[in-house]
Order: C-alpha cells, then sequence, then structure tokens
C-alpha cells in the first residue's frame, strides 16, 4: 500500500490495492480512456506551445482519412503491424525485445542485397526474385533477433540492452552499405542502392499498394491469433512470460521455446522492412525507417499484445507517422508534434497496466501516517 | 503517547520488560499467521525465536519492527503501550531489525549505507567525522571494517557488520536479527554470537529468529519455539532440552510414546521403483546441500524424509524430480538410469512430482483452471495433434479433474489464483494423477498451509496410492503427518541420511534425535 498525505490539517491519501482480475470489458475501456487522456495531454501542450490544438486534431484526422492520405496511412501501417505482431511473440513470453527496429534493418539489407546481386547478374530468376528477397528478409531479421535470444538462454545477457545496441549495429550497417558498396552506380552520387524491379515487389495485380499490404498484415495478424490461441507453442510461450517456476516444473523447453518465439519476431520484423525498401521507398538509403520497429513497441503493448487490437493500434501509429508530414506541410508545426503524443500515449500504456492491476480510491482525513 | 516516550529512551529499570507483546493476533488471506501470542524481551537477554518455516516468527518480529500492523494486541515498549505504523516509528523507540536479505546499496560504502536517510547529517555530510564515529563503534565489537570501503567488495559476515552498524548509530537497544547465520560461514557465526554476547552485556537485547535449533541451544538466554502460528514452550535455555525442543517445532505431542502399528504391506513389495545411490546434490549457496543419499521407494510403499528444514531434504526431492543436477551419485527410476534427466523424461517414465509452494511452482495464478491443467498434457496426445490443441478435450479432462479431486469452483474458467490452497492442491495433485499413471509420487511438503480437512484429503490420496501399487516419497515438517502415512521414514541431517526407520520402530523421540543430532539410534535398520 502506497500513501501520500498532503501537508497541513486536511489529509487526503491515495491507497493503491491490487485488483484481483480485471474483465477484458474493463481492460479495453481503460486502455481507451488512457488513450483519450493522451491526445487531451498532447493538446494542452499543444495549446501552451501556441497552437489550437482543437484546430490541429480536426485538420489532422480529417486530412488523415481522406481517400488519399487514406492510403499512405495504410501504406505505412503495413510495417508497424508486422513488427507490433512480431514484438508479441517476444513480450508474450517476457522476452522484452526492444529491437524490432534493427531487425527491421537487418530485412531491408538482406532483401537489398538479394536485389544488388540481382541487378548484378547474378542470384535468382526474376520468377523466383519475390521469394528470395521474402526468406532473405525473414531469415536475416529472424537471424538478428537470435543473437540477443541465444546470448541471454546461454549467459543470462539481459536482452534490453543487447537489442536496443543491435539497434544501431544494423542502422550503421546499413549506412556503410550504401554510402560504399551498395551504392547505385547511376544515383548521381545520392547514398542510396539501386532501385527495386519490380518483380521483387509484394502486390496484388489490380490492387493498390496499400491493399496489398494490409491484406498481408491482417493475414499475419489472423495467423497469430490463431498460433497463440490454438497451438502447443502459442500456449507454452505464454506460460514461459507468466511463470518461469511452472515453466520448469512442468518440464517445457524453455530455451527452444524462446529461441522459436524471438526468431518469429525478428522474422516478422524483417519482413516489415522488405515492405519499406520494396513498397515505400522502392531502395534501401539512411534512415529509411523513421522508428517504424520503435512504433511498434508502443503498439503492441497499447493493444495489449491481443494480436487484432494490435492490428488496429498500429494503423493508430500509421496515422501519427503520416500526420506528422501534415502538420508540418499544413499547420506550421513541427514535426515533432506528432512525437509528444506518440511519448504520451506510451505513458497512458503505461499507466493503463497499472491502473488495470491495482484500485485506486482517495481517502479524505483517513491514513494518518507517521506520528 | 509515544512522543513522550522518544525525550528519554534511556535504560529501563530491569523488572519492566524492555518489550511485551500480549494477544498478537495477524490474519493474512487463508491463514492465521500469528494467533494470539505472547512474547516478552528483557535488558540484557538474547532470546532465540525458534520455529520451523512460516510457523510464524518473521511474523511477528515484523509486527514489532513496524512493517504489519497487528489484527489484534498490544505492544508494550518499556512498560509503555505503543503502536507501531512503520519501521521509523519501531527506530525511534530502539528497535531495530536486521533482515535475512541485507538491504544494502552494493555499489555504495560502508559509511554512505549507515547514514543513508539519518536524521540530522545536514545538507552536506561530515564525512570524516561520520567515519570515525563508525570506526569506534566497530572497534568496540573487535570488528574490521574499513568505512571507506565498497559494500560489494565486503563479505556476507562484513555486511552483518553493516546492518547492525545502521542499527546501533540509531540508538537501537532492541535488535530484531532474522536467521543471522543462514549467510554466514562457521567462523562468521561464531564473531557474531560474540557480537551478540557482548552487546547484551552493555544491556541490549537481542532476538535470535531462528529454526537452527543447536543456535539457540548455544547462543540464547531464552528460548522460545512457535509452531502454527502460536508459542508452544517459552523456558529458560538452560532449561530446555534439544529433544524437547525438536519435539515442539515439529509438533509431534499427539503421538507421544505410543508406538504405530504394521499395517499390511504393500502389494507387489520388495520391487524398487526408485533407487537413488550416493546422492549428492548443490544448493543454492554453493556448497553440497545434499551428500552421498541413499534412498529406495519400493512399489506400494511410502517413504516419508523427515529432518529439520535446511537438511537437503529440498534439494534431494527436487534432483529426483530433475529440478537439480546431481554433483554425484545415481538415481534410477523403474531400472532406467534418470541420473540429471530432465523433468519432461521423468514425467514420460512415470514420475509425478507435487512441488512445494503449490501457487508458485504447481500453477499460473493468471491463467484459468483448465488451461492449468493443459500446462502438462497440452504437447500430448489426445490433448493435441501436430501442434494444435484440442481445448474440447482439455475442458473434458479439466472437469473430472474438478469432480474427482473435488475443487471447489463455479467453473473451469474460473482463475486458478482465486482458489484457496486445498484447492490448488488438489488440482494440482488431481490434474497429475487423471493425466498420467505414475509409478512413482514425490511429494514436497503436500500438505503445508492447508486447513487440517484438506490436509486429510491430500493423505486420503497418497494412502490410496500406495495402495494401488504407486511408490510415494513425501516431505513433510509435520512429524505426525510422517509417523501417520509412511512405511519407512529416512531421516536427514546435514545433507545426509542418517537412518532409516521403520514404521514399527519409529517414536517422535527417537526421530527428534536423529533430526536435531544426526545421530542414527540403534533401532534404525
Amino acid at each position: 500500500m502506497l500513501r501520500r498525505s498532503l501537508p497541513g490539517s486536511l489529509r487526503l491519501s491515495v491507497r493503491v490495492e491490487r485488483r484481483p482480475e480485471v474483465t477484458p470489458r474493463s481492460s479495453i475501456i481503460i486502455s481507451l480512456g488512457m488513450l483519450l487522456l493522451a491526445f487531451l495531454a498532447s493538446g494542452l501542450i499543444f495549446q501552451f506551445l501556441g497552437f489550437s490544438a482543437l484546430h490541429i486534431y480536426r485538420s489532422f484526422f480529417t486530412a488523415l482519412l481522406s481517400p488519399i492520405m487514406l492510403e499512405e496511412v495504410f501504406r505505412r501501417s503495413a510495417p508497424i503491424i508486422l513488427a507490433a505482431i512480431g514484438l508479441c511473440y517476444s513480450y508474450r513470453m517476457g522476452f522484452w525485445n526492444i529491437g524490432a527496429e534493427g531487425q527491421l534493418y537487418m530485412g531491408m539489407i538482406a532483401a537489398t542485397g538479394v536485389v544488388v546481386l540481382y541487378s548484378a547478374g547474378y542470384g535468382p530468376g526474376e520468377q523466383l526474385l519475390l521469394p528470395a528477397v521474402v526468406a532473405a528478409s525473414m531469415m536475416a531479421g529472424g537471424a538478428w533477433g537470435l543473437v540477443p535470444a541465444i546470448l541471454r538462454v546461454r549467459f543470462g545477457a539481459n536482452e534490453i540492452i543487447t537489442t536496443l545496441m543491435l539497434n544501431y549495429t544494423a542502422i550503421l550497417l546499413a549506412d556503410f552499405l550504401v554510402h560504399g558498396a551498395w551504392k547505385d552506380p547511376a544515383g548521381y552520387g545520392f547514398a542510396q542502392t539501386v532501385q527495386f524491379p519490380a518483380a521483387a515487389r509484394i502486390s496484388i495485380p489490380g490492387v493498390p499498394d496499400a491493399v496489398a499490404y494490409l491484406a498481408l498484415a491482417l493475414v499475419v495478424t489472423a495467423l497469430t491469433f490463431l498460433v497463440f490461441r490454438f497451438t502447443v507453442f502459442g500456449f507454452e510461450s505464454k506460460i514461459v512470460g507468466l511463470n518461469i517456476y511452472a515453466s520448469r516444473y512442468a518440464g517445457l523447453s524453455i530455451r527452444s521455446i524462446l529461441i522459436r518465439g524471438v526468431f518469429i519476431s525478428g522474422a516478422l520484423a524483417g519482413l516489415a522492412g522488405l515492405i519499406v525498401v520494396s513498397g515505400l521507398i522502392g531502395r534501401l538509403r539512411p534512415g529509411a525507417s523513421p522508428g517504424y520497429g520503435y512504433h511498434a513497441i508502443i503498439a503492441s503493448m497499447l493493444g495489449g499484445l491481443y494480436p487484432p487490437a494490435v492490428f488496429f493500434s498500429s494503423i493508430l501509429f500509421g496515422m501519427l507517422v503520416t500526420g506528422g508530414d501534415l502538420l508540418q506541410a499544413s499547420l506550421q508545426m513541427p514535426k515533432s508534434g506528432v512525437e509528444i503524443i506518440m511519448a504520451m500515449i506510451f505513458l497512458a500504456t503505461i499507466v493503463a497496466e497499472f491502473v488495470k492491476r491495482h484500485r485506486l480510491t482517495i481517502v479524505v482525513g483517513g491514513g494518518g501516517a507517521g506520528t | 503517547m509515544v512522543e513522550d516516550l522518544l525525550e528519554s529512551p534511556g535504560p529501563a529499570p530491569t523488572p519492566i520488560p524492555k518489550v511485551e507483546m500480549r494477544g498478537i493476533v495477524k490474519r493474512f488471506p487463508g491463514v492465521v499467521a500469528n494467533d494470539k501470542v505472547d512474547f516478552t524481551i528483557y535488558a540484557g537477554e538474547i532470546h532465540a525465536l525458534l520455529g520451523e518455516n512460516g510457523a510464524g516468527k518473521t511474523t511477528l518480529m515484523n509486527i514489532l519492527y513496524g512493517i504489519y500492523t497487528p489484527d489484534a494486541g498490544v505492544i508494550r515498549v518499556r512498560g509503555v503501550p505503543v503502536r507501531l505504523r512503520s519501521p521509523r516509528d519501531a527506530i525511534r523507540l530502539g528497535i531495530g531489525m536486521v533482515h535475512q536479505d541485507f538491504r544494502l546499496i552494493e555499489a555504495h560504502t560502508v559509511v554512505e549505507n549507515v547514514f543513508l536517510n539519518y536524521d540530522g547529517l545536514g545538507f552536506i555530510p561530515k564525512w570524516s567525522a561520520l567515519e570515525s564515529r563508525l570506526e569506534e563503534i566497530a572497534s568496540n565489537y573487535g570488528w574490521r571494517l574499513n568505512p571507506r570501503a565498497r559494500v560489494g567488495d565486503l563479505s556476507p559476515g562484513e555486511k552483518q557488520q553493516v546492518e547492525l552498524l545502521k542499527l546501533l548509530v540509531r540508538g537501537a537497544d532492541i535488535l530484531l536479527l532474522d536467521e543471522p547465520t543462514s549467510v554466514l560461514t562457521p567462523i562468521e557465526t561464531k564473531m557474531l554470537f560474540k557480537t551478540m554476547r557482548r552487546m547484551a552485556g552493555e544491556g541490549k537485547s537481542i532476538v535470535l529468529i531462528t529454526h537452527k535449533l543447536s543456535e539457540a541451544m548455544s547462543v540464547s538466554d531464552r528460548v522460545t519455539v512457535m509452531r502454527r502460528g502460536r508459542i508452544v514452550l517459552s523456558k529458560p535455555t538452560r532449561e530446555a532440552t534439544i529433544e524437547e525442543l525438536s519435539t515442539a517445532m515439529v509438533g509431534a505431542q499427539l503421538i507421544g510414546n505410543t508406538v504405530l502399528e504394521e499395517r499390511p504391506t504393500a502389494p507387489a513389495d520388495g520391487v524398487p521403483t526408485l533407487q537413488v545411490s550416493a546422492l549428492s546434490v548443490m544448493g543454492d549457496e554453493g556448497v553440497l546441500a545434499v551428500r552421498d543419499a541413499d534412498l529406495t521407494v519400493n512399489r506400494g510403499e511410502v517413504v516419508g524424509v523427515a529432518g529439520v528444514s535446511g537438511n537437503g531434504q529440498i534439494e534431494l526431492v527436487e534432483a529426483i524430480a530433475g529440478l537439480r543436477k546431481p554433483v554425484r551419485g545415481k538415481i534410477i527410476l523403474n531400472g532406467v538410469d534418470v541420473t540429471g534427466a530432465s523433468p519432461r523424461r521423468l514425467m514420460e517414465l512415470g514420475l509425478t512430482y507435487i512441488p512445494p509452494e503449490g501457487k508458485k511452482w504447481g500453477i499460473v495464478p493468471e491463467l484459468s483452471i483448465y488451461e492449468n491443467v493443459a500446462l502438462r498434457v497440452a504437447r500430448y496426445e489426445p490433448y493435441s495433434r501436430l501442434g494444435v490443441i484440442n481445448w474440447r478435450r482439455v475442458a473434458e479432462v479439466a472437469e473430472r479433474v474438478v469432480s474427482e479431486f473435488r475443487v471447489d469452483t463455479a467453473s473451469i474458467k474460473n482463475r486458478a489464483g482465486s482458489l484457496s490452497g486445498g484447492n490448488v492442491q488438489r488440482l494440482i495433485l488431481g490434474r497429475e494423477l487423471t493425466t498420467s499413471k505414475p509409478s512413482l509420487l514425490v511429494a514436497a511438503y503436500p500438505t503445508k498451509g492447508l486447513d487440517i480437512a484438506a490436509s486429510e484429503q491430500v493423505r486420503r490420496i497418497l494412502s490410496r496410492l500406495r495402495s494401488e501399487g504407486v511408490g510415494v516419497l513425501v516431505l513433510s515438517e509435520d512429524l505426525d503427518e510422517i509417523l501417520e502415512l509412511s512405511d519407512r521414514i529416512v531421516v536427514m541431517y546435514g545433507g545426509r541420511v542418517v537412518g532409516v526407520v521403520r514404521r514399527g520402530d519409529a517414536t517422535p523421540e527417537l526421530l527428534g534425535v536423529m533430526m536435531s543430532r544426526g545421530v542414527a539410534v540403534s533401532a534404525s535398520t
């Protein structure tokens, strides 16, 4: 129990008690309420900075919901959804992987590598190019995830630190390649690679790219939902996250579950990287991801690691990323304005988790701590 | 008022006890940790508070230290009734506690740790003055402690001295030491006891919370034994015998001198299901917890493991259950060498293990009852096929577990964490016995924390298994229970099996002597 009293004769104290059970309904209500609070708090900050929060939000959402912008929102949501769904595999096992950004970069690098080889006349034929870039990006992302997973099970290395550091390694590796060996010879000296040929791009004939990407993300979300609900692996990975003692007692192979789960996490982040590099930008260049891997962390938390909810919370982040450019262009507000909103959502998510587990009551006059 | 008392904390005249606790009651959900406890501490005495784990010793001392507030009862310090709402209150009254796990900041120096949150430090502390003050106190007790040393570099014994210094500089003269020797080497223990004697000589009062009989006997002036939340014995140490204390601790007073009658032997006796030979197992502190233990469990036989807690019993069964890798020796299950095998392989070979602290090891409290049933079986057919779980099958077997083992719940969809201790234990037993057909059941403290009726049900289940030809190895802190259940009793002391007593030969006195002294007595076989 935690008590906080105000000085003076009036005693106000907040009693914090653990709540035994949370119904899914109250959980959703708390999350949505906290989301609303995040927007309100960000609005207050905008107001202090001399902008009209109401105006910002109104133009923000009306613009984003217009057909043209909506397509952009969906395009940008796709990598966030894939990475966030991937992170659910890690987080439900209690593996605090904040390395989706690095795994995403490794996916981009591997896919680009295949394309660089292809355009130099090596590697797979045209029909095999798409399967090759998909496999390469997923394997590379997964492998990048395996490093911290193995360090954790072999040496107990803290994955928060290792995954974070591997992000920078991957980002710098991408920089190194695009500035050097992989620089497009016909690119007028710009630090970028050759463009992805059409054969290396995910698309459904006759359908806008945005819809194709969203469809892919939807399939991955649905599969993950089924894996979590109906497979032995999905069930056992949850047990590993909830109670390591019971896992050992029940004879689960904790290491193998952990390694498999983190590999899937990384592979999905790698696939997200493929979408960025083949679809959104068309080539690898420095700063290719504006932080999709980090947005995915908040999106997966906000969605409570429940795949359908993560799908929608990721789209919210797709909106925020897209809206950032909008703020700058039409409202003369710095792009980082959306980062305030993202940060507030992140804080609100953390608070929401606390509120879900505890019951807060304010006691007037009671408590009486100290002598 | 407490306020008035704070002005004059000087030494009280001897006839008034330093601390008087009367009728202390403390309930936690499902248990009464302290049940009308009376406890008195006099000036200049070392008072040993003895009892098994979970007997309520630490709860009682936490109440005196202001960590818990009692549900009923009075506390008088130096004759004045007090209400202790936090450790701050206790410290102001001169009461200090050293917890079993040290509460020190390893990266800070000794002097920084000692004076952390010390009243009157000022904005810029005068460290050199504080250091010399520490040196003075330390040398008074013969400690060689550099105030500027980093706490992380100190030995456990020295860390304990830092903890004691924290109390001494705040003027504590009632010191509560919770299992202070558990992390110490024998030499450090001797040092500590010398310090304690010296402090007592200065008029300070010391409570030694321990479950080690020998410590209580060697250092204390008075000894009080707690069992299941109650005081069962309290007298000057020189009038107490080690046998009487051990019997009081484990509670065999019901059976007295009677020898249990022989029971009809098991259906297929003489066929061993478990053979353990020369087994040595490492404990958590890096010393051997089990040394060269030999043990056999036959089919249709209950073997009880008796011993004062901390003598290697839990490490022994954890090694058998595959949760701890043995250092040496052999474990044979139904003729197969399973030394170092994984829990999963052992389970598939017919071993079922009922862990201690069911809520921690046996179930996942956040999940539903049927998911907890799935915990052990999800990966096997018919509960899953090709990696896909058949939840209907799981639910069917969960319903059977709940009805056959009388798990009291409205629905198998309820959270397992909402069940009472007895229901959790029945759920675990039911799950294990419904979903597998064990040839050996190893149960670690299966009735610990359960009420009488629930314990009785668990014992009945164990006896039923015995009559079905299953070999049962059971650990218990309750000597009565061991005597009631077992065909043979293995006594452990200091990590060794010091004797095996057959049912007909076992008396509480005999076991008490073996448990407390580690000697095999003539009647053992």
